[in-house]
């Protein structure tokens, strides 16, 4: 019966038998209750309570307190104080905040209408009331038309403090750039403000702490008033920050989450998010999301497409988590946002400015332009072909720095030594072109030395990405050298090569084609040995190679070999011929030779470069690469582990030539069936890519990794998560680089490994057969891949028991492998396993024990 | 003589009432009215607390002490009874609290986002809960009224056993036992819903 329905005569019995039972240790209570004489609803009700009495219930016996805040949060009832605050008379709410109410008040004698905050819990806490006192003196003492300006302080009788500030009638920041604002330029200039007057308050050793576009009001002027100070801190000042006030974390920096005390940098941070938000009419989705990739948002705004990777790289380095990559001030910043309007810099230069342009150049350093990303390149080259390609691009830095002038100006700006550089990030780089560019058009006394400079910064913006800008300087560069020093100079030729390269990179590939051919016939005679024959060549080679047209370009990367050889052997031009030429040859899948052409340069490298230099890195992580393909694993280990030895001590672990290294490593532990150490390192890599790719976060080389990651899950036991990555590769790869190139249909091949694996035979095997033709026409039939994916549709085969038909598949697959890999290799064992056990299953012992043989032999 | 004192707060609407109902100088405020005085004020104590500090400890104690002294103080209250009155501020409070539970539940179910701070977040739905406990300590006032009153001071007015003592005017053993079988009870309530 439920207690309820007790009556209260039944009660008074409960009542008296509880108490008794209570009294009586536990194991004697049921008894007790049984002999107790009562009627069954009593001694039921009784045992019932007896249980709950034992259990504990928080809200009971903790009692209200803790909930009661909750209970009487105030907001519902709305009523308004009817008193005075000085001469104001309060009108309505317009916000309650950590520190007290805000209300719209109206000055009684005049009619004016204000911004009323007031403290209500001063008596309760004499901590709260010191920094509401100290919010009113900080807003007192800053004074600027983007901070919104104190009029009246003063406390009521009681000794509720209260301040009257300026009402401003306005929208917050984002509504405002949202409903009124079409052009980026005028979000920008918005932005602008705010940071101004978040600097002026900096410069006044005031940071905010709390910036969000709630605290950043447009009034109808059109004009930025920066709002609540309530946490404000002054940097000279001890008093402690309030302990209860709430972040708002999209905005808060990872010090700030982590309870660290607001800095200036806590506010760059919040700007940075602030200004991704005023671009995109949202909250960045995570750390790293670009601004540059969203289509819709740079459809509708336009621009061009280096201002919006300029607009990413000024976001990232605000929000960078780590604050020494952080812009140190909000002066940093909004001297590069400042940028952004300038576009081009051609007025004199400031002197301040290249001050501090040189002084971060001592800082950061040549390798990044003259090593790294070129390399980046060749690890890529055996699975992509565009991209992967680009890295040729700067090749010629170093040799762009030919002029003792040069030279100088290369040491100023990049000033190297040998130490690791910090992480780099392009804004920097960009500042430093910028700055180099004004520098450059002031050498009118020097016009050898400005043709050089002119040059060299091209390069580097080519490798930027900003290929317009590229083109423009390399064009100047040309015109001067042109008049300097004639048509047929080889220094006038050299900057016709980087033109050609930087034509190439805007896939202009016709025309970079056209004028690499016609440098070649232009130099004269007596210059065949000049470098620029060789670069010449060698830019040609790595162009028609870029093209899938290996053949064409064999002649030209080995003509610019023999060149190399000839001249000099101990060159930076020496090694990256024989990168480029490296690649050309794994490309074609002649593993072996590629290997020896990188083993050939590794000590040139380490000799030149030094050896814990990128460069050096990526030959070990390319000849890593190219062992882990021929089945060499442990080799393939080591060389790839020393690999990422040296990028993570050169660049840092989360930068992503870092992650790039990791990557082929953890191919290496996927192929060598550790596919859970694969599996972290790749979760590192892909978080590095998205964070850090210049291209963002749908970059192919990210594609990659999710790909591979795909098969660490496969081999875990995984083939959804699998397939879902595998298609988001392809998907990626296919928008990266088109239908049906090697990487998309490997990809293709791995979901039908997924689909296999989940039983989905039929649907693996039309896919796998889909894939094969499409290989065998992109690649052409006689080719490792096309190969390997014959030995995939094979295996599928087997798994359903059509045995005639993988007997047929593998035959094909291995007569091409032995062919183009010279003799029967590694590689070739799947094939072969493959084909074994489909004889043995049909009972064909004859050709069975030949296949037997041959495995043998591999082994 | 009236209530309100120049340094008194309370609200224009609340003097109205209690103008209306207690002309200057004549007899003692009727209970009700105390009652919806008592209220008034706590709910002016809680939200001026909470207007502060999210993270300001609201205890029930303190706003029934802070409102009774207040009532008490006050000239005007002619009620002879100091207990009395401070039974009419716990049992205001517990309207308070059940009122604004209420509120809270129907501003959800309206699909309004109500902010809560997380340092505070208490399991399950606190104003579901207080409301069950209203409704339980409803029936247990049917079965035992003084049972009822004891619950009443020590959850919702969070008074202390002696206090509770005092204010019922029993010993601190009666209440102490009380508590128990109530505790019981309600738990055994809220169990079953």
């Amino acid at each position: 019966m439920h207690i309820m329905d007790l009556t209260p005569e039944q009660w008074t019995e409960v009542e008296a038998l509880f108490h008794r039972v209570q009294a009586v240790p536990p194991d004697s209570r049921d008894t007790l209750i049984e002999e107790s004489g009562v009627e069954e609803t009593v001694r039921s009700a009784v045992r019932r309570l007896t249980m709950q009495d034992a259990a504990p219930d928080p809200l009971l016996d903790e009692g209200i307190g803790p909930s009661a805040a909750r209970l009487l949060l105030p907001d519902a009832d709305g009523r308004l104080p009817s008193q005075s605050f000085g001469p104001y008379r309060v009108l309505e709410v317009l916000g309650r905040g950590g520190m007290g109410v805000v209300y719209l008040a109206e000055r009684a004698d005049i009619g004016a209408r204000v911004a009323l905050k007031v403290l209500w819990d001063a008596p309760l806490s004499p901590s709260l009331r010191a920094r509401f006192e100290e919010e009113q003196r900080i807003i007192s003492q800053l004074r600027h038309p983007g901070i919104v300006p104190l009029y009246h302080a003063g406390q009521t009788e009681e000794g509720t403090p209260w301040f009257a500030m300026e009402y401003v009638d306005g929208q917050p920041i984002d509504l405002h750039a949202r409903d009124r604002l079409s052009f980026v330029r005028q979000r920008l200039l918005l932005f602008r403000e705010v940071c101004l007057a978040v600097r002026a308050a900096h410069w006044r050793l005031v940071v905010h702490g709390d910036l969000k576009p709630s605290n950043i009001l447009v009034s109808r002027d059109g004009h930025v008033r920066l709002l609540d100070f309530g946490i404000a801190r002054r940097l000279d000042d001890a008093l402690p920050i309030t302990q209860g006030r709430l972040l708002t974390p999209a905005y808060a920096s990872p010090q700030r989450r982590a309870g660290a005390p607001v800095d200036v940098q806590s506010d760059v941070y919040s700007l940075g998010v602030i200004l991704f938000q005023l671009l995109a009419d949202r909250l960045p989705a995570d750390q790293g999301e670009r601004v540059s990739s969203m289509s819709p948002l740079r459809r509708r705004f336009g621009g061009r497409e280096e201002d919006w990777i300029d607009i990413d790289a000024i976001i990232a380095c605000a929000t960078a988590p780590d604050v020494v990559q952080r812009y140190e001030s909000v002066d940093a910043l909004v001297r590069d946002v400042d940028r952004l309007f300038d576009g081009f810099p051609l007025e004199a230069v400031s002197v301040s400015a290249t001050h501090r342009a040189r002084k971060f150049l001592r800082r950061r350093r040549v390798p990044l332009v003259i090593g790294a990303a070129s390399t980046l390149v060749a690890l890529f080259a055996l699975f992509a072909h565009d991209r992967s390609l680009r890295g040729a691009r700067d090749a010629a830095i170093a040799e762009s720095a030919r002029t003792a002038r040069l030279m100088q100006f290369m040491e100023r700006l990049f000033d190297g030594g040998g130490q690791p550089p910090e992480t780099v990030d392009s804004i920097r780089v960009a500042t430093i072109v910028a700055n180099g560019v004004r520098e450059a058009y002031a050498l009118t006394s020097d016009p050898q030395a400005q043709v050089d400079l002119l040059e060299s910064l091209g390069v580097v913006s080519g490798r930027m990405g900003r290929y317009d800008r590229a083109d423009t300087l390399i064009r100047e560069a040309l015109h001067r050298a042109d008049t300097l020093y004639g048509g047929s100079d080889p220094r006038t030729l050299g900057v016709r090569v980087q033109r050609a390269k930087i034509l190439s990179l805007r896939k202009q590939t016709d025309s970079a084609e056209r004028e690499l051919r016609s440098i070649s016939t232009l130099i004269a005679d007596g210059d065949r040995d000049h470098p620029v024959a060789t670069a010449a060549q060698l830019a040609l080679g790595v162009l028609l190679r870029d093209q899938g047209r290996t053949k064409d370009a064999m002649p030209y990367l080995q003509g610019a070999l023999m060149r190399s050889e000839q001249t000099d052997t101990m060159s930076s031009l020496f090694v990256e011929v024989l990168r480029e030429l490296g690649i050309a040859v794994a490309m074609s899948g002649d593993f072996a030779a590629a290997d020896s052409v990188w083993e050939r340069a590794l000590p040139v490298a380490r000799r030149i470069f030094g050896p814990k230099h990128p460069e050096v890195a990526f030959l070990l992580g390319n000849l890593g690469n190219v062992a882990s393909q021929r089945g060499e694993l442990a080799q393939a280990e080591q060389y790839q582990r020393e690999a990422v030895a040296l990028t993570s001590a050169w660049y840092g672990t989360d930068h992503m030539y870092t992650a790039l290294t990791e990557f082929v490593l953890a191919q290496t532990l996927n192929r060598a069936n550790r596919p859970a150490e694969a599996r972290d390192l790749l979760l590192h890599t892909i978080d590095v890519y998205s964070r850090t790719n210049e291209l963002g976060p749908d970059d192919a080389n990210t594609a990659i990794a999710y790909g591979t990651m795909g098969v660490s899950l496969s081999a875990l036991g995984d083939p959804r998560g699998a397939r879902a990555l595998h298609e988001r590769a392809a998907r990626l790869l296919r928008a990266a680089r088109g239908p049906d190139t090697k990487s998309a249909l490997i990809e293709d091949s791995n979901i039908a490994s997924t689909l296999l694996a989940e039983g989905r035979a039929d649907t693996a095997i039309a896919l796998l057969r889909s894939t094969v033709a499409r290989t065998s026409a992109s690649m052409g039939e006689r080719n490792v891949t096309t190969a390997q994916m014959r030995v995939r549709l094979a295996a599928a085969l087997l798994k359903v028991k059509r045995y005639r038909e993988t007997v047929d598949v593998s035959t094909d697959a291995i007569a091409i492998m032995d062919s183009v890999m010279g003799g029967r290799k590694p590689a070739s064992r799947q094939a072969r396993e493959n084909l074994l056990a489909a004889y043995v299953a049909l009972g064909d012992s004859v050709s069975a024990t030949k296949v037997r043989a041959e495995l043998a032999g591999i082994r | 003589m009236t209530l309100h004192t120049s340094e008194d707060s309370l609200r224009d609407e609340t003097r109205g009432d209690w103008e209306r109902s207690s002309p200057d100088g004549e007899g003692p405020v009727a209970v009700n009215d105390l009652y919806s005085v008592a209220y008034d004020e706590l709910k002016r104590l809680a939200s001026s607390v909470r207007y502060g500090d999210p993270f300001a400890t609201v205890t029930t104690t303190a706003l029934v002490n802070e409102a009774w002294l207040k009532l008490a103080s006050s000239t005007a209250i002619s009620i002879a009874n100091e207990q009395h009155l401070k039974h009419i501020v716990v049992r205001a409070m517990r309207q308070v609290l059940v009122d604004s539970a209420r509120r809270r539940r129907a501003m959800k179910r309206e699909g309004m986002h109500v902010e809560i701070s997380e340092r505070l977040a208490m399991p399950s739905e606190p104003e579901e809960r207080v409301l069950a406990i209203d409704a339980a300590l409803t029936k247990l006032t049917a079965l035992n009224v003084r049972q009822a009153s004891v619950v009443e001071a020590r959850f919702f007015g969070g008074l202390a056993v002696s206090e509770t003592a005092t204010l019922l005017g029993v010993s601190e053993a009666t209440v102490a036992r009380d508590w128990r079988l109530a505790r019981a009870f309600l738990s055994v309530e809220l169990a079953e819903g």
